[in-house]
């Protein structure tokens, strides 16, 4: 009996002790590094770093994030800078401003380091300009906008209402992601004969929820709003418990998840909101980069992890969903 | 406030118009108010002077209004404070965890209030002890604070009230209670200011000018409002002396009032605006510890000279900004009912921008919490304005950045000395 259990001891001990080797000898142990502008501590990124150490258990990758809290293109240089000098096997990254980064990533792809782009798109992607990286894992916040102005004309035409006109209250005028999400309903709506306001807000709850009652006095007929994120969707809730209006009296719809917006679009308060699917960007970037070190193998398209719709469907599956961190 | 009685009045009619109007930091402001309120009057008569605009403006600029009176203090003395965005998202935030902790709202309040006055301090002692200017110490804490509250929901997205409890907080008290507390501090703050009004009325009877004409009607309206306040309480209650009456605190602190007679949505949070201006007003103007800030913004030396422990007058009103932003913070949770970890962004700027426009001097000695909380509307009023006009969404900002500098030039144009 003993014999038997020290022999046992003795096999296990040796298959734990090959395995590692045997492993390596199918597949290298890779570490990928993610150089962001936006990192832990914030619940949307939580999401996107939690895909990416999934997908690096998964693979039994060494998978690290560089962000710095407060955003900084200096940081994200330096940052590559160290990525590239711990000599690295793959690198995600996000492109809010190609030139800051230009330099350091010609290195790391002449260094043949595989580099794909998520989160933030290279504004020069499919020109002579564009950074070498593989392709982008990503929202199409254009398409979302569209999506969400589609939802909105389904929506009315679903209680027979015209959409006579619409308002979009933007939070950072001038922001790239969220001006695209603004043209994105524009293309929608304006064709079906919808006039669709601009709106200056800010992430002043209290105060935009004043201004969006000011909008609506001087516009009764406006009977739609498109809002870009959770804190101006918190803003119109405000505004419309404050006339104590009914669900749907002002069709919405927004971009972005938050547990009141999950809420409100089981009341019938929200029509839809757009998600991005922020794990899949984590994960898939892994996954590809894996893909790529592994089989060299690349997509000849980029990968569009949003829209994505949350609708009275979906929105309890989901909303679980987010509990534990996979939405 | 001294230059009362009959031997003023010959000696006013030689002095200038605007020399006498400079005397009152608050009527440069009252003229650019008065040039935007009747522009927007004319342009969009039947929505801007509805009841709903007026309380979309009056609602929304409480909060900042609230700020601006520690600001106001504390430029008044000379000095700076950044931070007070981020202090009111921090007093928010310990604010609404305590009480959904299950820990007594009031308590709650308390602790929130504390670390209000605490950041504050901090910030006075840092200034006193390092000698660094308070803009860039504040801007350091500015921060720092923020800092906090991004740290402390690094893992949830919005802390909300509704998640933990259905109900607002109660406070259960006796009617009889109730009425007390009112007529008492009522009573306390007519003891506070009744020399002033008696001045003023004094100086309205001997020479009737606009300015004592002003004087004498913010005084009035302030006993007014007291006396409607003791009047209303104890009608409300009356029938029911010594039933037990179930304080919903969330209503006290930020309620909807005034709905049945005027419509709109004014908030209690307007109230305990006008109320803690009244205050600082009277603090500011007829105490010795408001002579003591309008000397050390002035001219330091010549206050130290006096006797005046300067650097003291500069930390009490750090921690007074302070826990004026943790009392504004408080109230718009308790409407919101929710905190998110950028509450309070921005504010600084905004409220500093509304106590300039209102007649205070960024170099110090010169200034008035009553002209910062007009200054205050006066932004407000920009805002639901523009809006009302129509104006569109990328021109906004420079609109009402051209807007004000035209306020602030009138209001200068006023105040400058001779």
């Amino acid at each position: 009996m003993i014999k038997t259990v020290t022999q046992t001891i003795a096999i296990l001990l040796y298959a734990g002790a090959s395995l590692p080797a045997f492993c390596e000898s199918e597949s290298p142990h890779y570490s990928f590094t993610f150089v962001t502008h936006g990192g832990p501590g914030n619940p949307f990124w939580n999401v996107v770093i939690k895909g990416m150490e999934d997908a690096g258990k998964r693979y039994d990758i060494d998978v690290q994030w560089l962000s710095n809290p407060t955003f900084s293109i200096e940081d994200m240089a330096n940052f590559l800078d160290d990525a590239i000098a711990s000599d690295v096997d793959g690198l995600g990254i996000t492109c809010p401003d190609p030139e800051a980064i230009r330099e350091n990533i010609e290195r790391a792809d002449a260094a043949g380091i595989p580099i794909i782009i998520l989160n933030t798109a290279d504004p020069n992607a499919g020109s002579d300009n564009a950074l070498p990286a593989h392709f982008y894992i990503g929202a199409s916040e254009y398409l979302g906008g569209q999506s969400n102005g589609r939802a909105l004309l389904a929506a009315a035409t679903e209680v027979n209402r015209n959409i006579k006109r619409a308002v979009c209250p933007i939070q950072e005028l001038g922001h790239t992601g969220l001006e695209a999400r603004f043209a994105g309903l524009k293309s929608v709506l304006e064709p079906a004969g919808v006039i669709v306001d601009g709106l200056a807000i800010s992430n002043n709850i209290e105060e935009s929820a004043s201004t969006l009652s000011d909008y609506f006095l001087s516009n009764p007929s406006a009977n739609a709003i498109s809002t870009l994120g959770p804190l101006p969707a918190d803003a119109f809730y405000l505004y419309i418990d404050d006339m104590t209006l009914n669900p749907g009296q002002i069709l919405h719809v927004t971009h972005d998840t938050s547990p009141a917006i999950f809420t409100r679009i089981a009341d019938g308060y929200t029509v839809q909101a757009i998600d991005q699917q922020p794990y899949l960007q984590g994960y898939l970037t892994v996954v590809f980069l894996y893909l790529n070190k592994q089989f060299g193998l690349s997509l000849a398209s980029d990968v569009l992890t949003g829209p994505f719709a949350i609708n009275r469907h979906n929105v309890n599956t989901i909303a679980s969903l987010v509990a534990k961190g996979y939405r | 406030m001294t230059d009362t009685g009959n031997a003023t009045a010959p000696h006013q009619n030689k002095v200038s118009l605007r020399g006498r109007m400079r005397k009152y930091p608050e009527t440069g402001v009252l003229l650019g108010f008065m040039a935007v309120f009747l522009g927007f009057a004319l342009a969009v008569p039947e929505t801007f002077l509805s009841s709903n605009s007026i309380s979309s403006i009056l609602t929304s600029q409480a909060v900042p209004g609230i700020i601006a009176i520690g600001i106001t203090l504390l430029m008044i003395s000379g000095e700076f404070d950044l931070s007070v965005g981020s202090i009111m998202g921090v007093s928010s935030l310990v604010f609404l965890y305590t009480a959904v902790e299950g820990i007594h709202v009031l308590i709650a309040a308390l602790f929130a209030i504390t670390a209000g006055a605490a950041m504050g301090l901090t910030n006075g002692v840092l200034f006193i002890t390092t000698g660094i200017p308070s803009f860039i110490i504040t801007l350091g804490t500015m921060l720092v604070y923020r800092a906090f509250s991004l740290t402390a929901i690094s893992g949830g997205r919005i802390v909300r009230y509704a998640d933990y409890s259905s109900r607002n907080p109660t406070l259960d008290v006796s009617a009889w209670i109730l009425i007390v507390c009112a007529t008492g501090f009522c009573l306390f703050v007519a003891w506070i200011g009744h020399s002033s009004l008696r001045i003023a009325i004094r100086n309205v009877r001997n020479s009737l000018t606009f300015r004592s004409f002003l004087h004498a009607s913010i005084w009035l309206s302030l006993y007014f409002a007291l006396s409607s306040f003791v009047v209303a309480t104890a009608s409300l209650f009356s029938n029911r002396l010594f039933e037990t009456i179930s304080i919903d605190l969330f209503y006290i602190l930020n309620g909807r009032i005034l709905t049945e007679w005027i419509g709109g949505n004014y908030r209690m949070s307007i109230l305990w605006w006008l109320l803690l201006t009244g205050l600082f007003g009277v603090l500011l103007i007829n105490t010795r510890y408001g002579n003591a800030v309008f000397a050390t913004g002035g001219n330091a030396n010549a206050a130290r000279a006096q006797g005046i422990d300067i650097n003291r007058v500069r930390v009490t009103n750090f921690t007074l900004s302070g826990t004026l932003a943790a009392v504004a913070g408080i109230i718009q949770a308790a409407r919101l009912k929710s905190v998110d970890p950028l509450r309070g962004e921005g504010m600084e700027l905004e409220v500093i921008a509304a106590v300039v426009i209102g007649g205070t001097l960024l170099k110090g000695g010169y200034g008035s919490v009553v002209g910062s909380a007009i200054g205050t509307t006066l932004t407000g009023m920009l805002r639901t304005g523009l809006v009302l006009v129509g104006i569109p969404s990328n021109a906004f900002h420079g609109a009402m950045g051209a807007i004000m500098i035209a306020a602030v030039i009138i209001n200068s144009f006023v105040s400058r000395r001779n």
